[in-house]
């Protein structure tokens, strides 16, 4: 959280980054209540899932850093155990989160990767994870699973990758929307988001989101003095 | 739409996993279905032994196991995520359905993987 991501500019209020971390829990929590509603893909590829609260947790990675992504995605795991799943569910969310936040950090300060290589690594190593896990716990071979979880880990994090890329172009845009605040000295965000961003915003015939950051704007002039 | 970073991570994965998976063609694709609750082999059973067979992995843990034309599959078990029926059947030589809570796997051997310690079937459910 040190302010490395342009985004880190965003966490310059405790009140902020507090809420902010609340909503991407929320989020991240219903993403994986939804995942929970499809049946399992039995059958053809058995226990392998999407992992949409993946995406969040790869945009906070991107839009807070790695403590506000790691915060997000413990709080997750462990809300997510608790409400749906059993201790044993939770202990593999466990490992393969932690692993998965990990390489995706990582990869991400590796520079090599655009979001959607960060987000591959993500899958490929929560998948590791979790099989790491179970032969530790089993005390037995399972190397027959991986092959086709590696694949499934490059699936999943393309799409999820893809995903993550689409929401953070428009959460880089937001802050423009929310920057006229006159009593909001605007240090990093005014040099880092180039005015270029500011006009198609501008122009832009969607009425929902920009009303939504504007609304978020005036929240922020009440809430800073 | 992919770095070329990306590219060479991908196909490097894919590598990885196509090594893998001849590995595990080219050794557990045997005629064997071996049940092994923690660590220890509960059942070794030929793969033309149809029919659904009950592991006892423990005090009130109990899993059924069915073995069939198709492949190996878990037909019931007391566990409380039941990760191990949604899984499905597993054809030979490809996959292992694992029950954490139990900590039993079902996968597919060969005749030499036997640690012989039990190879009667714990009990045979009609």
């Amino acid at each position: 959280m040190n302010g490395k991501s342009p985004a880190g500019a965003r966490g310059s209020s405790a009140a902020k980054r507090v809420s902010l971390m609340a909503m991407m829990t929320a989020l991240a929590f219903v993403l994986s209540w939804i995942e929970r509603m499809f049946p399992p893909i039995s059958g053809v590829v058995p226990g392998i899932k999407l992992g949409l609260a993946n995406v969040v947790v790869l945009i906070m990675l991107y839009y807070g850093g790695f403590s506000q992504a790691a915060i997000v995605s413990l709080v997750r795991v462990l809300v997510v155990g608790f409400v749906f799943a059993n201790p044993w569910a939770m202990l593999y969310s466990l490992a393969g989160g932690t692993l998965s936040l990990l390489m995706m950090a990582l990869a991400k300060r590796s520079r090599l990767f655009s979001p959607v290589g960060v987000s591959i690594a993500g899958g490929v190593f929560h998948n590791l994870g979790q099989v790491a896990l179970a032969m530790v716990v089993l005390n037995g071979p399972l190397w027959a699973s991986l092959p086709i979880l590696l694949v499934a880990g490059v699936v999943t994090g393309v799409a999820t990758g893809i995903v993550a890329t689409g929401v953070l172009r428009y959460l880089k845009a937001l802050p423009v929307e929310t920057g006229p605040a006159p009593n909001e000295p605007l240090t990093n965000e005014s040099s880092i988001n180039e005015p270029s961003i500011k006009e198609p915003l501008i122009k832009e015939p969607l009425i929902n989101a920009p009303s939504i950051s504007r609304e978020e704007g005036r929240h922020d002039k009440e809430d800073v003095p | 739409m992919f770095k070329k970073n990306e590219l060479l991570f991908i196909v490097g994965i894919a590598c990885v996993a196509l090594l893998l998976w001849f590995v595990s063609q080219q050794s557990g694709g045997g005629g064997y279905v071996q049940v092994m609750v923690d660590g220890e082999q509960r059942m070794m059973l030929p793969a033309n032994r149809y029919g659904k067979y009950e592991v006892l992995a423990g005090a009130g843990a109990h899993n059924v196991i069915e073995i069939s034309a198709q492949g190996v599959r878990m037909v019931d078990a007391d566990c409380p995520d039941q990760w191990c029926m949604r899984k499905g059947t597993v054809a030979r030589g490809a996959d292992t359905i694992v029950c954490l809570p139990h900590k039993l796997i079902v996968r597919w051997a060969d005749a030499e993987d036997s640690t012989g310690e039990s190879d009667e079937v714990d009990v045979v459910v009609q």
